[in-house]
Order: structure tokens, then C-alpha cells, then sequence
């Protein structure tokens, strides 16, 4: 008398018989020896981490000047990558949570990797609402500390920070919750290890692991755990990007001065994030021959959520200039005119292009199937949410209220190179993260398996005696 | 807790493991734990395991956490520090809610984790204890305290007729 | 480190550095103590221990490094440190002259304010009189620190001694073989002055004193000479005039006394219920002069026309006078204005004025004449009490150059810079070299010192004794303000000397003024000498009582006729003409080493650090130049390559460069890091009759291929038809007070507004009183310590100035109406213009204060939208949330980071004693703006309440000045307390033609505009209307946002 388990469960595991064999493919990169491939890619994108910090060290000693930046236009690459990111990070909390209160298994393969990118990309993000002050010293005073100053505190007006809260939370809890899920498969490596009798590792993986041992008690608390975690993080997911998108939503600059902005970031940033998500699956699922885990269903139904997020931007573009028109004010008419045909009419285009025109191809299950075709697509997606917060941040600014005070914003190469650096940040960690931890979450796929067959070790198994 | 002698038996199939332990309870036979790499759902009532109340106190975190974060505010513009921001009352309470919220999840999310490893007994680099070095992987391990078995025989075949592929004694300090 | 040691109190000068002194030595007598004291009980013992201990401390006190700003020993009289002394004092650079109040802290002069008392510019100074005070501390090289002898091709410094010893020696043996000495010096305006270049003629018979001016006006004393038989030039009374037309003469920017001739006219332009007239002017002009820019109506002219011009106009008002009438050439101007104007002028004769900026004898007669025939004279133009501001010598240079050759001796005083300025540089500089004897007084190694035998150099004027008497009748006196701070000596002091004169600056000025004022002292019942000295020191001037006598209208000696043959027979027209002109900041390039006045941008074209090629559009379109585009203009042998800057307004055919650049020696700022300001237009100037010509016909421009951005601080030229400037003509207003200024928005205030109980500041600017010459900048720029941050971060738009004027060009008008955006973003060829001062409008509702994470900027009870500048930590949000954009930000460290723009002195450790103790000096990563000049609020508000001895004393109206108010030469901005229904900013604020920039969205800003009010003729008003509606249309379609 067991539970109904639903056949559909089977689709999302190929060839996959006994719950041994997951535990191989997943734990094979972390045992085995690095490849020279790996230690190369981990190098470069070392290399290109290392010159991001480089610059933007001597951004904090000599000043933002060395930035493109003028009185007009207060920011351009640093904002523009801040939400960048940000936006990236939000399909790993969308997977791992949304999904699961949906209950979609088809997530369990993908959660932990993009979980993953998750924080790596808010990593990048923060840093740039510090960097950006130009003074990383003083980062410090967002803090509502109690001070000696004649008790001078923040102002709780500010989006800005909001935004300190909504990322700190946002990034400490998606930690905790990655970390979590990880710590069973922390034990299932850490007794690998032991078996292999490689005592460092099994010491180390044990550490992690808090001494996990899969008692049914701990199991039946932990899965309540993830589940009020997911909860939590839905909300704190949407409402992280509702708050950066106040920034702008919150202000008096045509452009910025949005209702519709809140909704519109956040589909922005799950559409953004899908985009790397597929990026960096059809990548690892090639690197590392999980294609049976992560298989092409999944990436199916990622270009499928690619398409209506992508949609939805689209919609969005088009409600703002209708409503530009509609209110009748000048500046937001002058200011979505001046979008599309002003001096910047080019980095509108090419957001248009990428990301309303291109994701519209996933509609042919062709080019949804073909790796490559989707793997170009999903870089063009990157792109296009790059430029989408390049041209309401830039273009918005650039030209507001008095035409005298009007100008034009050219990136310095410093900034430039600090927006490249957070790219090698960014792979660095990913690398790392796919070689030394389980790129997928065993214990989760493991109770997609159903009907296993029995692993050879156990049939010769000796009965204990009489 | 002091060694004791268990009885373990070893399945390779959740589904075995159930259909074992519910002859076990049938048989007045009480289970110490089961031990698996993933959960097996439906297994609580067997082990009779209650529902934990992690719920309940991560709801309390969050009351916590909204609670501080709007004294604080209220407390800092409306009777430290009033000052005059862009015109805008001394108290705006509009303007409090996404940190009040943030805040919230903040508390609630981190308190939570915090309970659950305390109350699981769970930190860094505590030492595992294990009745089969393959319970993380692919054995599922079913532990029954020897001394509350009265009819060993009785037990053992149930274990190995399920489907246990392994049936030994061990002496173990449990979990 | 005793070397480039400045010292800032006499006591440091002569402070002995560290240790060296016997006084830090002494010793205390511990041994003996301890031998008396050895036999000791526990008393002793403990005695001992606290004397030892505090002979420790006291040991340790001796070895404390010794800092060189030593604190006064005996206390200055009058000087409380922390409280400003102000001095009346007067400041004339060979151009214009401005009596002015110095403002000085611990002894350092920190600012050049207006003298209110003073008749000439009641309050106003302009650009260069404020940045002059930077020089003061320039310490780039080229500023001599003590005389110098030149030793092969360099120069040696040498002892004042050892120069007095030798050159009088040298000039007697010259005066006595008969060999001419030549005096070179700029126009004198200095009565004492006078005396000692009289002293040393008669010491030397053989002296002749040349006077020579970059800038010569000689023209119009000639015409006076010719038709009315009195050599002088006028004094001009704008502000008696209703009527003015002014040929190619920016009487408002650079024309003899701009200044002045300013707060002149903008008073017949303010309009109130009471006064609702403006007096109407008429430009004709080639290149957009800031008097265009302000003109009812300008009309593009060529230089080549202008004499025609004057002819027709002449004879159309000859036609009206019944006047002998001349043929002249047909002329085509736009609009047929030269018959309006007469109409105008006729109608209005006796409040009336023509003037004409042109250096030629024969048009300036044909002005006289007109004035003449328009009652001016006695009116609108005073020849009793004319003006002094150029004045002639023995000789002209062109005359004196060809004596050089057997000279014995050549004195250059620092004024003038002839190697430079001159047309014909290299004759004057090759016939100097012929002269054995070459001294030079200028403070500066400028291009004229370059090549003298010695230099000895002068003070600054802010050390230096002196008077001055720009207008007959009107006695002006300088006093110095600071010790010298270079072993520097007063031109007059040295000329005296050397005439065996032995005698100081003061004692020299103060005889010659017994002397002048012993007649006036004389009469009964009149102030003794020295009270009248007291006096007139203290209020910076004396001004002798008029004789009551008014003047009758001068008789015409002779007839215009021949003028008019020669100036019609004159003209030759031809394909391109260069005009070249002053511009306000630099004028003829004396003052052109500070960084201020670079900085400052100019009115019109708002580009700085560089001089031009200014083109008009079509032309420049036609030949395919764009702003920044290379070209090269030459006239006969001499071209030079500039940028072009494709200028609305500029007459077709004629391009504009300025003078005063381009010159290669004579500080930091004029090499500007090795390559140098601009180019030089002075050899451009052609003599005509003698006199030198500002414009010239025949010039060839071509494209070299080359790019240079230009450093803007404004980049685009419209207002896009936005409701930002509102602009009526005078016949609207007076149908209607509010006109072009009906719409009042409807302002929905979601929250209570917070109660401002104390004072409530608030600011009028009135639109029509601005004439845009930028005085207020360089005032807000030395009050508020603000930085200059060179060409290159001016290009990437990071200019700091908290104060900017902002210039529109009207636009297409059918562009407008279409709402063609591309098209709107075109100013017209001839465009109006029109300026709007825009600072910090210290909204109520601002949303810069919302979004600060911080709270670095916050709302002050009385209004004040404050900054704290060390709490910013630099997120830029305000800045980005400003919708007037008039947040600046400290991309760098701007005080001290030299690699941005090279060395200037103004970041230097003497440049920086110009700094107002009073404001902050911003770091790197901080957001600075306007602040109402609070230091000056607080300090109003401390002295009404010390004064008054109350605590609930408040300043009284007008008693708070900000520094741009303090400036402005028209009176066009008022600050105030709104919350005092008396003062004159809140009646200015409930009158008809205030209104709020932006007033839309709704951030209750606490500065007010007054709509401007131009005055043009009927048919103008009707084709203008419009441009008004299409404006309005679309600034009413924008309220519902």
C-alpha cells in the first residue's frame, strides 16, 4: 500500500533506473579531476574579475569622474548594471520558489543551478549602489545605526534605501535557502567521500553538511521548512524588484514618473532571469552530459515562460507610450518620442528587437529544440534587458524639463570595464559553484524516480544469518 | 543518549519501506526511525510524527520584525528627529511600509532556519551518525530498538519480506 | 620649505622657523631644584613628583612644532576675526572703470562687492571687477614677485636699489643727449596719475607720454571736435532715453562703460502698475551682441552697411528736422527698420539716443549729427561733464613707433601689453628692440615685459594708492586693502622716484587731493580738506556740487557733408567680413589670466576657455561647418585656424572672432597647460583714418578638416516651445497685466504644508531687468568658494556654477506650431533671445530632499532647501530628481587634483586665501548647489538681533543681500522675506507677471520670474503673437500632467 504517484512525474528523468545512478552523474564533476577546459574558463574569468576590481579601485581613489558621467545624466552604467542584475537573480528564487508552491517537479532539476545564479547575480548587483557613491567608505551610513552624530539617521523616504533593505534581504534569504537545500546532498558527498576514503573532502563536505543523516523526523521539518521559505521568498521576490523599479516609479523625471513601473520590472526581471537561466543550462547540461536531468523538456518549458514574459515587456513598452500620449503632458510625450527617433534611438531599437521581436521565434517548437538556436536567442534576451534599463535610465535623464541643461552621456572606459568585470565576477563563481557543489539537487530528483530497479550492490547483499 | 542495540533493516525501494512499516505497525511493532537519502512522503503517520510547529514561530518572527521596524521608524521621524523632508509630514506612513515589509520576510525567513536547526539538532561540523554509509545515497535504512521487540523472528521476516535486502543488529546511539 | 613661504600676518614674516629662536630654548631649572631639594622628607618627595611631572609637561610643551600662523599679539585695531571689514576702493583695468567695496576677512581681501553709494553703478559691478580679486593672490610664475633684469634671453631678479641706482642715471644721460623718452601707458583716468607722469616729463624734458589702448574709442572725441568744436566724448544717459538705436555698439556687454550704461538702461525698462513704459531699442548689428540679445529689435547689419545706415537714417530724420538731406547708397536691411526707428527716434527727440560702436571719425559724426538733430545733447548726452574714461597723451604709439629708432629710453607701463594687442605687432617689437633702455612695469612677464630690459613691477590694485575721475566732476578714490604681499612697487612710486621725487604713494595722492579739493574746502561752510578726505575715502568718491548751470544745446560748428562723402565713398562691400568684438568676460584681454573669467561662459554663445570663428547658420550650412568645425579666416598676410561656432543671429557674409585671446605669455592660465587660449585677432584690425578699425572687409575663410569640440556650458539653443520663459510685448500688457502669464496652476496639496513661522526666504527674477552678462556668476562663484574645473570637464558638462544663466533662441515659429520636434530644436537665423538666471529654486515640496537615503539634504523652517555637505555620500539621486538640474556634483577632488586642468592658481595654496572663511570647501563625491548664500542669512539675522539687543530682532528688508543680488547692475534679482507682507519680494511675487518655472509639477518653488516685456512696434507684436500662442497651446496641453 504505497501513495498514487502521477506517471507524468517520469518525463522529467531519462534512463535514469536507480537512485545510485543520479548520485553519480550529479557528484561525478565534484570527484573527478578538473578538467583543463575548466581550469582555463576559471582563469580568464578570474582574470577579467580581478581588472573589474583593478578599476574600480582606482574609480574609489581618484572619484567618479573617471566615470562618463555628467550633472544631467547622474547615472548611466552603474544603475543600468545594478538592476541588470538584479533582474538576473530573480528566475533562481522564481524557480526554486514560485515553482515549488506551484508544485511543478520540473523544477527540482534546475533550482539548485539557478539558485546559484541567483546570488552570484546580486552579488554583482550590490555592489554598484556602493561603488557608485564613489566613496565605498561611507557605504556604511545607509545603515540606520544609531550614531553620535546629534543622532542622525536615514531616510525612510528614500527608494534608495528601501532598496538597501529590499536587497539585503532578499540576498541573505536566498543564501540561507540555497544553502539549505544543499545540505543533504552535502551528506550524500561527504559519505561518497568517506567510501573513496578521501579524508579531507569528507571532512570538509561533513562541516557543511551540519551532520545531516536523513532521519524521516528531520525530513518531515525540513520539507515544511523549504516550503514556508518558498513562501516567503515569492513575495520578497517581487517586491525586491518593485522597490528598484521606485526608484524611478517614485520620482518627478518624465520617464521615471511610472505607475506602471513596479509590474513592468518585475516581469522584466523573470523574463531577464529565464534568459540567463537558459544561457547558462544549455551550457552546463552540454559541459557536464546532464541531459538527462536536465532534459529538453525543461528547456522547452523555460522558452515557453521566455515567450510570455517577453510578451508581457512588450506589453508594457506599448501601455507606456499609450498612457505618454493619454495624459497629455508634454515632457512624457517629448520624453517616449525622444526615445525612439532622439540621439538614443538606437539603444531603444536594439531593446525592441531583443526583446520583444526575437523571444517571439520560441513560438516554433523547432527553434525552441535546437540548443543552439535557443542558446543565441537567450543572449540576445541579455542583452535586450541590459539595454531596457540603459534606455529608461539614460534617455529619461538626458532630456528632462529645461533644455538648457540637456546633454549627452558616453560611458568612460573605467565604467565600462567595471560592467565587464562583474561579468567575470559573475562566471567565476558559477564555475566554481559547478565544480566543487552538486549543480543539481539530488535528493529532490531522486523523488521523481519512480520504480526503481534494484542497484547490483544490494543483490549481493549477504543475508544475515537464519 | 547511551549506546543501544537496534535492529536495521536495509530497503533499496521506498515503496518496500512502507509496505514494511505498515505490517510493523500493524504488528504493535514501534519503529525507531527510518532513515532515507530523500523523503519518502506518507511515512509520518507510521512514526507517528507530529506536525512541526516551525510555521507558528516563523509567523511570530515576522510579528516581531514589523513590529521593530515601524516603532523604529515611528519612533526616529516622529519623536528623536522630526525634520522636514520635501514637504512631506513628519511621520509618512505610507512611506514606511516597504521597509516594515522587508523587514518582516527578513525576520521571519532567518528565525525560522535559526529554530529549525536548533530544535534538529543541526551545526556545523556535527559528526553524522549513520547505520549504513549509503544512507545518504540510494539505502534506506529502517531502525527498530532491539529491546522493544518482543517477537524477533516476527520482525525480521516482515523486514525481509517487504524487501529488505539486509537485516542486521547494530549498536548505535541513534540519531 | 623657506622658500614659496607665504606669510599671511607681518609677525609670520619675520617668524624665525622652528628651534632657530632662543626663546623656544629656554630651560627649566630642574638640576639645581632637584640638588636644594635633595635632603627631603615625603613632602619633598612629593613636591618633587608633581614639580617633575609638570616639568615634564612644560618640557614637552617647549619641543611642540611651531606653526606659522601665529594668532596676533596685539590685536589689530578695528579687525575682530570672524567679523568682514569693507573698504571703499575702485577698480579700472584700462576699460572700464567700477568703484567697488572690498570685503575683507582676517586681513584678506575675499570679495569685490558694489558700492552702493557710488553714482556710477549704484551696487553693480561687473564680471571682470569680481574675478579681479583672484589676481591678487596669482602666484603662477609669470607674476613678477620683485624687479628683474633681463640677462641674455632670461630674466634675473634683482634689488630695488640696485634698479633706482642705475635707471635714472640712464634716462638723465638720454635727456641730456637730446634722445626722446617714451612713456607708454593705457588711457589715464587718475588724477594723480597725471601728476607723477607730469612730474617725470619735467624731470626729463625730453619724455613723451604715449597713451595707447587695446581698444580705442578716439573716433567719437574726434566727431565731437569736427562738428561741435569740443574734443570730448559724451557722458551717455541711457537711462534718459526712451528711444535708442545703437549700431553695431554693445553698449550693454563691452562699450566703453558697459557696467553703468547697464543699470542706465534696464531702468527705462522695468514696468510696474505705476510705470507701465519701456523704452524701446533698436540693433543694428553684424555678430549677436549681448545689447542684441536684449534689443525690441535687432536687425542683422553688416559692417560695410552701417554707413549707409546711418545716412538713411540721418536723412529720414534730416526729411523730419527739415535738414539739408544727402544721397547715399540704397542699403537693404530686414523689415525696413531705419524709417520705424527714425519714426521712433523723431517722436521721441529729446529722449532719444543713437550711438554707433564704430571706431571710424566720419560715422561717429554722422551720429553727432543725428543726436544733434534729435535734442540729445543736454538730454540723453552730457558734454558738460563728459566722460573721461579714454584719455590722450603727447603721442599715439603708431605716431611715437617711428622715433623708437633714436630713442633713449621706452617705459611700458603694466596696463598695456602693445607686443600683444597691437595691429601691427612686429613693427612695434622690432623698434623696440632698437631702444637701448626698455622698462617695463607690468606685474606680469606678459608678451611686452618679454622683450624689456628691465621690468619693475607694479602692485596689484587691491595694494596700490590712487584715484580716478571717469567722469568730469566725479572724484573717485582707491585705497589698498592688503599689505603688498610681493616685493612689488606702485607704478606712480617708482615714476616719482626716479623723477627724484622721493616721496610714498599716499603722501603723493593725498597732496594732490588737498590740492584738488582746496577750492571746494575754501568756501565757507564747507567740510575742511580732511574731512572731505575722511569722507570721500569712506565713501570710495566725491562728487563736486553741480554749478546748477544747465548746458544749452551745443551750436553745429560745422556741416556733416564731407563725413557723409567720405563714409559713403568708404564702403566697399564684399564677400566676407570679419567683425571682431569683445566678449564680456575677457574684454581686451588684460585681466585674461584668471580662471574666473574663463570659467564664466559667455553670454551668448555660453562657450568657455576659447575664442571663435562666429558663423551664421545659413552660411554655415551653405560651406557645410559645424559648431567646432576647423576653419581659417584670413585677412591680407595674417590667418588664423579656430573653431567655428555657427551663431543664430550672425549677419550673413560676416564671421566674428573675439579679442583678448590667444596670447602666449603671462601666466598659468594664459598658457593653460603649454597650449595656450584661443587665437589672437588683433592683427585683424585694420587703421582707417588713423584709427583703428574692429571690423574688416575682404577676409577668406576655408575649411581645414579639422574638429575641435568647443567647451559648452549650454547645448541646446531652444526652449522647445516649453512654458518656461514667458515673454509679452508691451502693448499685450498693457491690454492685459497677464499677459502670456494667465495660467495659474491648480495645486492639490496631498499633505498639510509645514508652517514657516520665523522667515520664509524667497527670491523675484525679473526677466525683463536681466540682461544676461553673467556679473552674478562670478559674484556667487568668489562668495561660495565654488571651484574652476578647466575646458576639458566643462565638455563633459560638470561645470560647477550653482548659479547659470540659461539663453533660448526663439524658434521656427511654424515649427512651433506644428509641434515638428526635430525643427523646434533649430533656433531661428535671426532669433529673439531671452535669459533666465536659474539656481537652486528651494522647492517646498523638493523632491531632491524625498530621495536622499541619508538625509544630507533637508528643508529648513525658514524655507531653505539645505545641504549638509558632510553627510553626502555622493548617490547623485537628488541630482538625477532636480527637475532645473541645478545640483552640481564634485566629480573630483577639484581643490587640489591638478592633473584635470593643468596648474591654476586659483587651486593653489595662495590661490585659495581668496576662499570666504565662511563656506565650506567641498570634497570629491559631495553634491553642492545653491544655498540663498545662507552664511550671509545667518550673519543678516545675528547683527539685527546684536543691533537691535533683542532676541526677536529681524533684518530689515533689503538689509539681506545674496551674492548674485548683491552684483546684478539692474537690480533684477530681489531676495527677501516672504513671510513680511511688506518687502519687495513678496509684493514682486503677488504682482501680475510673477509665475513659477515649472509650476506644474508642483515642487512650490521658492524663486518667482517677472514675465518679460518687450517693446515692439505693432506690426512686430501681431507676427510675433503667434510664436506666443503656439507656446501656450502646448504649455496649457502639458498642465493636465
Amino acid at each position: 500500500m504505497s501513495h498514487i504517484v502521477s506517471p507524468i512525474r517520469q518525463k522529467w528523468l531519462q534512463n535514469t533506473t536507480t537512485y545510485g545512478k543520479i548520485t553519480e552523474d550529479v557528484c561525478r564533476p565534484i570527484e573527478s579531476k578538473p578538467s583543463m577546459q575548466w581550469i582555463f574558463w576559471t582563469l580568464v574569468s578570474g582574470l577579467v574579475m580581478l581588472t573589474g576590481f583593478a578599476l574600480i579601485g582606482w574609480t574609489m581613489w581618484k572619484g567618479i569622474g573617471t566615470w562618463g558621467l555628467n550633472w544631467t545624466v547622474g547615472w548611466g552604467f552603474d544603475i543600468t548594471n545594478f538592476v541588470f542584475w538584479v533582474g538576473i537573480g530573480h528566475a533562481g528564487t522564481l524557480i526554486s520558489a514560485v515553482l515549488m508552491l506551484f508544485r511543478q517537479p520540473w523544477r527540482n532539476a534546475i533550482n539548485r543551478a539557478s539558485e546559484a545564479m541567483t546570488i552570484f547575480a546580486v552579488i554583482c548587483a550590490a555592489m554598484f549602489p556602493i561603488l557608485h557613491m564613489g566613496r565605498l567608505w561611507l557605504g556604511l551610513w545607509f545603515l540606520p545605526l544609531p550614531n553620535t552624530r546629534g543622532s542622525l539617521w536615514v531616510n525612510f523616504n528614500s527608494p534608495l534605501l528601501w532598496d538597501v533593505f529590499a536587497i539585503s534581504t532578499y540576498f541573505s534569504v536566498s543564501l540561507v535557502f540555497w544553502y539549505l537545500g544543499m545540505i543533504p546532498d552535502f551528506a550524500t558527498i561527504r559519505d561518497r567521500m568517506a567510501r573513496a576514503g578521501r579524508k579531507l573532502e569528507a571532512w570538509i563536505y561533513g562541516i557543511a553538511s551540519f551532520g545531516w543523516n536523513g532521519s524521516s523526523r528531520n525530513w518531515s521539518r525540513y520539507e515544511i521548512v523549504s516550503l514556508i521559505l518558498s513562501g516567503l521568498a515569492t513575495p520578497l521576490v517581487l517586491s525586491v524588484h518593485s522597490i528598484v523599479s521606485m526608484d524611478f516609479a517614485t520620482s518627478v523625471i518624465p520617464g521615471w514618473h511610472t505607475t506602471i513601473f513596479p509590474p513592468y520590472f518585475v516581469a522584466g526581471a523573470i523574463f531577464s532571469g529565464f534568459g540567463m537561466v537558459q544561457t547558462l543550462m544549455i551550457v552546463t547540461r552540454k559541459v557536464y552530459g546532464l541531459e538527462n536531468y536536465i532534459t529538453m523538456d525543461h528547456m522547452e518549458s523555460i522558452a515557453k515562460i521566455v515567450i510570455a514574459t517577453g510578451s508581457l515587456v512588450g506589453l508594457a513598452y506599448t501601455t507606456e507610450f499609450f498612457i505618454a500620449w493619454y495624459s497629455g503632458s508634454l515632457w512624457e510625450r517629448y520624453i517616449f518620442i525622444n526615445r525612439m527617433f532622439g540621439p538614443y534611438w538606437w539603444a531603444y531599437w536594439a531593446m525592441f528587437t531583443c526583446n520583444v521581436v526575437t523571444p517571439q521565434l520560441f513560438w516554433f517548437r523547432k527553434i525552441r529544440t535546437n540548443m543552439l538556436i535557443t542558446f543565441i536567442i537567450s543572449i540576445f534576451v541579455n542583452i535586450g534587458m541590459w539595454f531596457e534599463r540603459f534606455v529608461i535610465i539614460v534617455s529619461s535623464l538626458h532630456r528632462d524639463f529645461l533644455p538648457s541643461s540637456w546633454a549627452m552621456y558616453t560611458p568612460s572606459w573605467v565604467e565600462a570595464g567595471i560592467f565587464i568585470g562583474t561579468f567575470g565576477l559573475f562566471m567565476f563563481c558559477f564555475f566554481l559553484f559547478s565544480k566543487y557543489l552538486p549543480v543539481i539537487n539530488m535528493f529532490e530528483v531522486k523523488t521523481l524516480l519512480y520504480h526503481p530497479q534494484q542497484p547490483e550492490h544490494t543483490k549481493t547483499a549477504v543475508k544475515s544469518a537464519n | 543518549m547511551k549506546a543501544r542495540n537496534f535492529v536495521v533493516g536495509k530497503f533499496w525501494n521506498p515503496d518496500h519501506v512502507l509496505e514494511a512499516l505498515d505490517k510493523l505497525q500493524h504488528d504493535r511493532v514501534l519503529v525507531y526511525d527510518v532513515f532515507s537519502p530523500f523523503p519518502i512522503h506518507g511515512i509520518e503517520p507510521y512514526l507517528n510524527i507530529k506536525r512541526t510547529r516551525l510555521t507558528v514561530a516563523s509567523f511570530i518572527y515576522g510579528c516581531i520584525g514589523v513590529t521593530l521596524a515601524v516603532t523604529m521608524m515611528s519612533l526616529i521621524y516622529g519623536v528623536v528627529w522630526p525634520v522636514n523632508i520635501g514637504g512631506k509630514p513628519y511621520v509618512p506612513w505610507v512611506d514606511f511600509t516597504p521597509v516594515a515589509f522587508e523587514t518582516t520576510v527578513l525576520f521571519a525567513a532567518h528565525g525560522m532556519v535559526i529554530t529549525f536547526f536548533i530544535v534538529g539538532n543541526f551545526w556545523p561540523g556535527k559528526k553524522a551518525r549513520l547505520f549504513d554509509d549509503r544512507q545518504t545515497d540510494d539505502v534506506i535504512v529502517v531502525a527498530i530498538d532491539r529491546q522493544k521487540i518482543e517477537n524477533m523472528d516476527a520482525v525480521r521476516k516482515t523486514l525481509t519480506d517487504a524487501g529488505a535486502f539486509e537485516v542486521t543488529e547494530q549498536i548505535s546511539e541513534g540519531r | 620649505m623657506r622658500e614659496n613661504r607665504y606669510w599671511q600676518t607681518p609677525e609670520q614674516l619675520h617668524a624665525a622657523p622652528a628651534g632657530t629662536d632662543p626663546k623656544q630654548e629656554r630651560d627649566i631649572p630642574v638640576d639645581e631644584l632637584l640638588e636644594n631639594a635633595l635632603p627631603s622628607g615625603r613632602r619633598d618627595f612629593l613636591k618633587m613628583m608633581g614639580f617633575g611631572l609638570s616639568a615634564a609637561v612644560l618640557a614637552a610643551c617647549q619641543k611642540a612644532p611651531v606653526k606659522y600662523a601665529l594668532p596676533y599679539v596685539k590685536n589689530p585695531t578695528d579687525l575682530v576675526p570672524g567679523i568682514p571689514n569693507f573698504y571703499a576702493t575702485g577698480f579700472y583695468d584700462g576699460q572700464e572703470f567700477s568703484s567697488i567695496l572690498v570685503k575683507t576677512r582676517e586681513g584678506r581681501p575675499i570679495k569685490v562687492e558694489g558700492n552702493k553709494l557710488s553714482p556710477l553703478h549704484k551696487g553693480g559691478v561687473g564680471a571682470r571687477a569680481h574675478a579681479s580679486i583672484l589676481s591678487l593672490y596669482d602666484n603662477s610664475d609669470a607674476r613678477l614677485r620683485q624687479p628683474a633684469e633681463a640677462n641674455g634671453d632670461q630674466f634675473v631678479p634683482v634689488a630695488w636699489d640696485k634698479l633706482d641706482g642705475t635707471v635714472p642715471g640712464k634716462l638723465a644721460e638720454a635727456a641730456n643727449a637730446g634722445k626722446p623718452i617714451y612713456l607708454i601707458t593705457g588711457s589715464v583716468i587718475s588724477p594723480m596719475r597725471m601728476a607723477a607722469i607730469a612730474a617725470f616729463k619735467a624731470k626729463y624734458p625730453t619724455a613723451q607720454h604715449v597713451v595707447y589702448d587695446a581698444i580705442n574709442y578716439d573716433a567719437i572725441a574726434q566727431a565731437h571736435e569736427t562738428l561741435l568744436g569740443k574734443r570730448a566724448m559724451p557722458a551717455y544717459r541711457f537711462d534718459k532715453a526712451q528711444v535708442v538705436a545703437s549700431f553695431n555698439c554693445d553698449f550693454l556687454g563691452t562699450w566703453l562703460s558697459p557696467t553703468e550704461f547697464t543699470r542706465q538702461w534696464t531702468s527705462t525698462r522695468k514696468v510696474t502698475d505705476t510705470n507701465p513704459t519701456v523704452s524701446r531699442l533698436y540693433q543694428f548689428e553684424a555678430q549677436m551682441s549681448l545689447t542684441g540679445a536684449n534689443a525690441d529689435h535687432r536687425i542683422p547689419m553688416k559692417p560695410s552697411q552701417e554707413a549707409a545706415a546711418l545716412v538713411a537714417l540721418y536723412n529720414s530724420i534730416a526729411a523730419r528736422a527739415r535738414q539739408d538731406i544727402y544721397n547715399a547708397p540704397k542699403v537693404e536691411l530686414a523689415g525696413n527698420f531705419i524709417e520705424k526707428a527714425s519714426l521712433d527716434l523723431w517722436e521721441a527727440r529729446g529722449k532719444a539716443l543713437v550711438v554707433s560702436g564704430t571706431n571710424d571719425a566720419n560715422i561717429q559724426q554722422i551720429v553727432v549729427a543725428i543726436n544733434w538733430m534729435l535734442e540729445a545733447y543736454g538730454a540723453t548726452l552730457d558734454l558738460e561733464r563728459p566722460c573721461l574714461l579714454r584719455s590722450r597723451g603727447d603721442s599715439t604709439l603708431e605716431a611715437a613707433l617711428a622715433g623708437f629708432a633714436g630713442a633713449g629710453a621706452v617705459l611700458i607701463h603694466g596696463g598695456t601689453n602693445p607686443a600683444y594687442s597691437h595691429p601691427t605687432a612686429e613693427a612695434f617689437t622690432s623698434a623696440l628692440a632698437k631702444v637701448p633702455l626698455r622698462i617695463s612695469f607690468s606685474s606680469y612677464l606678459d608678451d611686452t615685459a618679454a622683450l624689456c630690459t628691465h621690468v619693475a613691477p607694479d602692485h596689484h590694485y587691491l595694494e596700490s594708492w590712487g584715484d580716478a575721475q571717469p567722469y568730469a566732476g566725479q572724484y573717485f578714490l582707491q585705497q589698498p586693502t592688503i599689505q603688498p604681499l610681493f616685493k612689488t612697487r606702485q607704478f606712480e612710486e617708482t615714476l616719482l622716484l626716479w623723477a627724484g621725487v622721493k616721496t610714498t604713494a599716499f603722501d603723493f595722492l593725498r597732496a594732490q587731493f588737498a590740492q584738488a579739493h582746496k577750492a571746494l574746502a575754501d568756501k565757507k561752510d564747507a567740510p575742511s580738506v580732511d574731512q572731505l578726505w575722511m569722507q570721500s575715502l569712506h565713501d570710495g568718491f566725491y562728487v563736486h556740487p553741480s554749478d546748477g548751470k544747465s548746458a544749452d544745446a551745443p551750436k553745429l560748428a560745422a556741416s556733416v557733408a564731407p563725413a557723409v562723402a567720405a563714409a559713403t565713398q568708404a564702403i566697399k562691400p564684399a564677400e566676407l567680413e570679419v567683425v571682431l568684438y569683445q566678449k564680456v568676460a575677457i574684454g581686451d584681454g588684460t585681466l585674461t589670466n584668471n580662471p574666473w573669467l574663463h570659467e564664466l561662459p559667455d553670454p551668448i554663445s555660453k562657450a568657455v576657455w576659447d575664442n571663435y570663428v562666429a558663423v551664421n547658420p545659413v552660411d554655415a550650412q551653405a560651406k557645410g561647418i559645424k559648431t567646432g568645425t576647423h576653419v581659417k579666416v584670413t585677412l591680407g598676410s595674417y590667418s588664423v585656424e579656430l573653431p567655428a561656432y555657427v551663431q543664430p543671429g550672425q549677419a550673413r557674409g560676416t564671421v566674428a572672432i573675439a579679442l583678448g585671446y590667444g596670447r602666449t605669455k603671462g601666466g598659468k592660465v594664459v598658457e593653460y597647460s603649454g597650449k595656450g587660449l584661443g587665437k589672437n585677432a588683433y592683427p585683424f584690425v585694420t587703421f582707417a583714418g588713423g584709427l583703428p578699425r574692429y571690423s574688416a572687409t575682404g577676409a577668406t575663410l576655408e575649411l581645414t578638416g579639422g574638429f575641435t569640440e568647443l567647451a559648452l556650458s549650454q547645448r541646446h539653443p531652444t526652449s522647445m516651445g516649453r512654458d518656461i520663459i514667458r515673454e509679452t510685448t508691451l502693448s499685450e500688457y498693457r491690454k492685459n497685466p497677464k499677459a502670456a502669464n494667465e495660467h495659474q496652476v491648480h495645486i492639490v496639496q496631498v499633505f498639510p504644508q509645514h508652517p514657516k513661522n520665523g522667515h520664509w526666504w524667497a527670491m523675484a527674477i525679473d526677466l525683463n531687468a536681466c540682461t544676461g552678462c553673467g556679473a552674478c556668476v562670478v559674484s556667487c562663484v568668489a562668495e561660495n568658494n565654488i571651484a574652476v574645473v578647466g575646458r576639458n570637464e566643462v565638455k563633459r558638462s560638470r561645470e560647477m556654477h550653482w548659479l547659470r544663466i540659461d539663453r533660448y533662441y526663439s524658434t521656427n515659429p511654424e515649427a512651433l506650431e506644428k509641434q515638428d520636434l526635430k525643427a523646434m530644436e533649430l533656433p531661428e537665423e535671426y532669433p529673439q533671445v531671452i535669459f533666465q538666471p536659474m539656481l537652486c529654486q528651494q522647492c517646498d515640496n523638493a523632491p531632491c530632499e524625498t530621495v536622499c537615503p541619508v538625509l544630507a539634504t533637508t528643508h529648513s523652517s525658514e524655507g531653505l532647501n539645505q545641504m549638509t555637505y558632510n553627510r553626502c555620500i555622493g548617490t547623485r539621486y537628488c541630482a538625477n530628481n532636480c527637475p532645473y538640474k541645478v545640483r552640481r556634483f564634485n566629480w573630483f577632488n577639484y581643490w587640489n587634483d591638478k592633473t584635470l586642468y593643468g596648474d591654476l592658481y586659483s587651486h593653489s595654496e595662495m590661490g585659495r586665501l581668496v576662499l570666504n572663511p565662511d563656506v565650506t570647501v567641498r570634497f570629491r563625491g559631495v553634491m553642492e548647489k545653491c544655498s540663498f548664500c545662507v552664511q550671509r542669512l545667518q550673519d543678516a539675522k545675528l547683527r539685527a538681533k546684536v543691533n537691535a539687543n533683542s532676541t526677536f530682532a529681524k533684518p530689515e528688508d533689503g538689509e539681506v543681500k545674496t551674492a548674485c543680488q548683491q552684483s546684478c547692475p539692474t537690480g533684477a534679482i530681489v531676495f527677501g522675506d516672504f513671510n513680511d507682507p511688506e518687502s519687495e519680494v513678496s509684493k514682486l511675487i503677488r504682482h501680475e507677471r510673477s509665475y513659477k518655472a515649472l509650476e506644474d509639477i508642483k515642487v512650490l518653488p521658492n524663486v518667482q520670474y517677472m514675465t518679460l516685456v518687450r517693446n515692439r512696434t505693432e506690426a512686430e507684436a501681431a507676427s510675433r503673437a503667434r510664436t506666443q500662442k503656439g507656446a501656450e497651446t502646448h504649455a496649457a496641453a502639458d498642465h493636465h500632467g
